[in-house]
This record gives structure tokens, sequence and C-alpha cells, in this order.
């Protein structure tokens, strides 16, 4: 299996086709022959039924579910055309064909590919006019199954139109048995019938039949006289002889546009039409095919899966209930048919898978292994910005609350204290009044000295051979004038000795910025020395 | 537009981390981007009443301090008050000086009160001058110097002369320019 091969979990197959979804647990998806464990059948529209089932069988699943899903679309594309294979490379080539032929208004908006009826393998661009088989789905209807596997947490690996593989594995039965009569494959639905005829020259199709399940439900309801929808289901569902005697007159509509087209495939082809096979059917349905057999003038495609299992690589676990012919198609998505196969093997992202395998994933729009880890590095990344945002505007809320908080706290400070400031100020504002009263008194009555104490110092520091004569004090200094008895060499050095003292006394020096000796007189035949000491007050203004 | 809002709600039913995550930091950010621009005006309104609140309690701490300084203060002006001299009050005044003379045990040969200069209309004080002559020893001289610079009224010596005498040899001879702080 291309898809499988670097599984080695627990898968599901699962298809959805007109009447049932149909799923099957695959013990793992890299083992051959492919072990099916547990295997559930559910009503169309049962996403609850099909939920719980899921739950009970994946409780472990965490991840993404990987499966092998095939659907069948009522306005699915799978006809036989000729085409000119070279001209395959152009892009417009298929949109355009199917355009004109099918009457597709978008084929851009469809998943077209192009297989060989035989083989159903895909085709290469070259040659001229040949048969192919063209399948094609709507991007929408793509999009809906895709989006319901979602829901569920599956992962489609392989999202495949499911009358494909089924129409291989009827050609390989077919084959395996060397049934040389063409098989018609007959997909009932709601309001119309499709027939895909299985011959030697590959798959035939014809135009759709106008009449579908809806018809047989007309007739059932007017041959018994109900009125009731569900009354109608119900009796349908239920096979006992009375319905199997008017069978033949419910599926009457169908098989009167059927048989035409069959018996035209022999009329052209001249091979014979064996067997007819109503796919999809779900049990409680499957009396249809004999009936509408009957009416066509066929016999019944009858198939034993038990037996079929083994030779397609297939094989149910024990305790799994055998499966029914309705589950054909769901096991045709994974059976390991025989015969040619692609060359090279295909990758993952290919619409070709194999023959009769075609991928129709719209793989943008799926959560893919790379996009998954990118999307949990994006949820990381996210979160992470996400919890730092939330982390800052919450430290910027603590922190605008505790400015708050502080704020009030300092406002409250400030009303508490009013009074008490308002007070100191009053007090400072005293106080600077009887500062500036008691500067101004300073002002006019500080003196550098006491004059009774500078007294006391120059008689303290006089020499004793000195004489003071005079004293005189006034705002820029003292000048003191007096005698000194001493030779005039003895008595110079002994006066500069002198004032160096006055310099140096603590109680004289520091209140005069100069102390100098500005006269020196020699008095006539004595030694006695007249001198003049000037002392300049610190601050006083210069002479 | 209704298309529109459908793929949204898809897109975050398949996203719900991503998308919350997304939510999450477009509304915080928004949030955080208001508390930024708020935080600024409140962390200048918080700058601002802390700091006069703790100016306002340093200030509250000096208030013991300013109140005893007010106390020295008023003692200090109290003394200077009581003993200012009225200009004129000139009995008072000379009184003054013929007290310090008794305390000091001499003499002034001279002793007048000058007329004082005017001051400044606001000026609290003003000086009265006043001229001193006194002839003594050097001890009785430097007695009264003393008494006079600490006596109770403020007083200024602004010049003072003392000269020894040539007769005799102890004797000695002081003029003195002095102010007294007087009322305005």
């Amino acid at each position: 299996m291309p898809g499988f091969n670097r599984l080695s979990k627990r898968g599901l197959l699962i298809e959805l086709n007109p009447y049932q979804v149909l799923v099957a647990g695959i013990t793992r998806l890299d083992e051959t022959p492919l072990v099916i464990d547990c295997a559930a059948e559910f009503d169309r529209y049962d996403d609850d039924g099909l939920q719980q089932w899921l739950t009970a069988n994946f409780e472990k699943q965490t991840a993404w579910l990987p499966v092998v899903a095939g659907f069948v679309p009522p306005d699915a594309l799978l006809q036989r055309e000729s085409i000119v294979s070279r001209r395959l490379v152009e892009p417009d080539y298929l949109q355009n064909l199917v355009k004109d032929q099918y009457k597709i208004d978008h084929p851009e908006s469809w998943k077209l590919a192009t297989l060989s009826q035989l083989e159903g393998l895909p085709l290469a661009a070259e040659g001229t006019q040949r048969p192919a088989l063209i399948a094609g789905v709507s991007h929408s209807d793509i999009h809906d199954v895709q989006q319901r596997l979602l829901d569920h947490r599956m992962l489609p690996y392989r999202l495949e139109l499911g009358t494909l593989p089924l129409l291989g594995v009827i050609f390989d039965h077919k084959n395996r048995r060397n049934d040389k009569r063409a098989v018609v494959v007959v997909n009932i639905e709601q309001e119309h019938t499709v027939a895909y005829i299985l011959g030697k020259e590959g798959v035939h199709t014809s135009g759709a039949v106008r009449h579908g399940f809806a018809s047989i439900v007309q007739a059932a309801r007017k041959e018994f006289g109900l009125t009731d929808a569900a009354a109608v289901r119900d009796r349908l569902h239920l096979a006992d002889e009375e319905l199997l005697l008017r069978a033949t007159k419910f599926v009457r509509a169908i098989g009167r546009d059927l048989k035409p087209l069959v018996d035209s495939y022999e009329m052209t082809t001249g091979q014979p039409v064996g067997e007819i096979y109503c796919a999809y059917l779900p049990p409680p349905l499957a009396w249809i095919t004999e009936p509408l057999a009957q009416v066509v003038g066929r016999t019944p495609f009858v198939i034993d899966c038990a037996e079929w299992m083994p030779g397609v690589n297939l094989q149910a676990a024990e305790g799994v209930a055998p499966f029914g012919p309705h589950w054909l198609g769901a096991l045709s998505l994974i059976a390991d048919l025989p015969g040619p196969k692609i060359e090279p093997a295909p990758k993952p992202d290919d619409v070709h898978q194999g023959p009769w395998h075609i991928d129709c994933r719209l793989s943008a729009q799926l959560p893919s292994g790379d996009l998954i880890r990118r999307k949990f590095i994006g949820n990381v990344v996210a979160a992470s910005i996400a919890a730092c945002v939330l982390i800052l505007a919450f430290w910027q809320l603590y922190v605008s609350g505790s400015l708050r908080s502080e704020i009030q706290y300092w406002q409250d400070q400030v009303a508490t204290h009013k009074r008490q400031f308002a007070e100191l100020n009053l007090a400072t504002k005293t106080l600077d009044a009887k500062v500036a009263r008691l500067d101004a008194a300073y002002d006019l009555m500080g003196a550098p000295y006491h004059v009774s104490d500078l007294l006391l110092n120059f008689g303290r520091t006089r020499l004793p051979k000195m004489s003071i004569l005079s004293i005189n004090g006034f705002a820029g200094g003292v000048v003191v004038r007096g005698t000194l008895q001493e030779p005039s060499e003895q008595a110079a050095q002994t006066l500069k000795h002198y004032v160096e003292d006055l310099r140096k006394d603590p109680a004289i020096g520091p209140l005069f910025s100069a102390i100098v000796l500005t006269s020196l007189e020699r008095a006539e035949g004595a030694d006695t020395l007249t001198f003049e000491i000037a002392c300049k007050l610190k601050g006083a203004p210069a002479t | 537009m209704k298309n529109f809002f459908s793929q949204v709600f898809d897109f975050s039913r398949r996203n719900p981390v991503l998308v919350i995550s997304l939510a999450i930091i477009l509304v915080m950010g928004g949030v955080s981007y208001y508390l930024w621009t708020r935080q600024r005006e409140l962390t200048a309104q918080h700058d601002e009443v802390k700091r006069s609140g703790e100016d306002m309690l340093q200030s509250l701490t000096s208030h013991a301090r300013i109140t005893a300084e007010i106390n020295s203060v008023s003692q200090a002006l109290a003394f200077i008050d009581k003993n200012l001299v009225n200009e004129g009050d000139l009995a008072e005044n000379l009184g003054y000086f013929y007290q310090i003379e008794n305390n000091a045990h001499i003499r002034f040969t001279g002793l007048s009160q000058l007329s004082s200069q005017p001051g400044p209309a606001d000026a609290p004080y003003k000086t009265v001058p006043f001229s001193l002559r006194a002839t003594g020893t050097y001890r009785q001289i430097i007695r009264l110097l003393h008494e006079l610079e600490t006596g109770p009224r403020l007083l200024r010596v602004k010049t003072f002369s003392i000269t020894g005498s040539d007769t005799a040899e102890d004797v000695v001879t002081m003029d003195l320019n002095v102010e007294l702080l007087a009322k305005p």
C-alpha cells in the first residue's frame, strides 16, 4: 500500500456509500496481509453512532486517526470516453472535454483523472485516439467528505472514488473464475441508477437510468397502501415472503430501463452479459438484486468475501463477524490485486495510487504531517506569545495597581501631615523673621575682636626690651608703634622674629590677613630702634 | 460577507488554540499598550507625589530643632531689645557709661554722645555713636574696655587709640569711638 509504507500504527477503513457508512479497524497499516480486527455498519447519517464506535475502539487514539476512505457521491463522473491521449499534457484538454461532453459548468472545480478502461492504470500522454475512463468528483463533494472525516479526528491518507476499486475487484474476481461473460455493476442511487458493464474490452458505461431507489419506495407505497415514509422503509427492510412475491413489481421501473442498455451492449460487442451486481445494498435491501436480475434477464453476481479475502491479502481477526457482499466496495479499497502495478511506485500525493485507485484528496485542505507539525509549532509559538503577552499585561496591571497604591499612600501621608506642615511653615517664617532681626543686630554690632583681649595679647607677646608707644585701631586694622633697645642689627632680627611670632600666635595671627613691619628707624646716638607694625584685618578693603 | 464569517468560524473550530492565542494576543496586547501609556502618567504622578511627601516628612523631622532655634533666637532678641538705648534719652545713655566708670574705677576725661546717621526706614535697629577718653594705668584701661565690651548694652568699638604718657611711665591715654545699638 503506497500510502501506508511509513505507517506502523493502527488505521481505519471507511466507506461512505449511498446507503451506509462501513468502518473497519486495521491492526497495522504496514503489514501483509492486512488484518481487520473490528468492523461496524452505520446508517448513512448516523454520526453519533460512528463517533461512539470510534471512541470505543480507538480510545487511545489521541492524534489524527489515519484512514483509507472511499466515497460514492451521486454527482460523480465515471464515463468511458474516446480521448486523444497525447493531448492530456494540455492543461485544459480534459476540462474542455468534460465541459463539452457532460455539461459540467466549472470543470476547474473538479478533480479529474483518466485511466485505462481495462487495467485501471493511468494513461501515458502519448498516442492518438483511444478509449479511456474519465473519473471526476467536484471539489465541494470532496471537501464535504474530508470535513466530515476531520470532524471525527480521521485524517484521510487516501480518499477514493469508491466505484473504481469495486470495478477492479470484480474484474479480478471474474478473471480468477475465468468467466468470459460480462458483469453488470449497478449502483442504485436515490433518484437514478448507474450501470457499469465489465466485459473483455474493459469497463463500458452508458447513460444513467432515470429511476432510482425512490421508484422502489414509490412502488412499495402503492403496493402496500402505506403513506408514512418510515413505514415504507420498515416494510422494505422486512424481506418476508409477501415482499419477495411482489419484489419484481418494485424494481420493474429500474429493470425496464436497464435491460435495453444491457441488450444493446450484447448486440454491439457480441459479448454475453452473465451476472448483475447491485453495489452497496445493505443486508435488509439485498433482496433487490435477485428480482432486478430477473427483470433484466440475468443472474445475480455472488461472491463470498470470506473466501475472496485471503486472495487479496486481507484477513479478518478472530471474533470479527463475516463480511457480507455489501462490504465488497469497502474491502476493495485495501485489496491487494494481482496484475500490473504502477511503475515507479507512486508518491503519497500522487493521484494514481495503483490500478483502479485514484486519490481525490484536496491535500491543501488537509492537516498533512508537515502541516500538523507546522500547526503544532504555530500553536506553541502563538500560545507562548499569548502567554508572554498575558504575563506582560498582568505585570503591567500589577505595576499600575502598585503605583496607584503608592500614590494613594503618599496622598494620605500628605493629607495627614498637612496641618503639621502648615505649622512648620509658620514656625519657619517666624524663625526667618527673628533671624533677620538678629542678623541686622549682628551686622551693626559684630566686631572681629575684643579690644581688651587684643591689648592683653599684644601685652603678652611684648619682648622684654620692647616699649609700646601706641596702639591705634580702626576699621582696616591695627597699628602698633614702639621702640626696641637693642643694637640695630640684632634689633632688626628680633623684630623680624617678633612679627613672625605675631603671625603664628593663635590669638592674634588668625584675626589679620597681613602683619608686616612698616617702619624701622634708628635713634641718633643710642642703640634704640623705633618701629611700626601694621596689622590688616581679614576682609578689610585694600588701601 | 456571510461566507467570510462562515470561513472564519470554520477556521476557528479547526484551530481553537491558535485562534484563542491570537485573540489573547490582540486583546491583551491592546490592554498592555493602554496600560503602558497610562503607566507613564501614573509614574510621573507617583514621582511628584512621592517627592512632595518625602520632602514634607523630611521637613517635619526638623520641627523640634526649628522650635528650639526659635526659642534661642527669641531669648537673644529679648535680651537685645531689653538693652537697646534710646537716642533721645541722653541722661540714661551717659548714665550707662558712668556706671561702667564706677565698675572700672576710672574716670572718663571726655564723654559725649554724637549724632547718629539715619538708617533705612524698615531697619529694626540703628546705632548711636559716642566719643570717650580715659587716662589711667594699663590695667585700668584694660578693665574699662572689658566692662564696656561685656556690658549689657551692645557696643561696638569703631576706632581706638592707646597712647603711652610722656610723663608717667605706667599711664596710658585711651581714645574710643563706640556705637551702641539703639531703637530705630
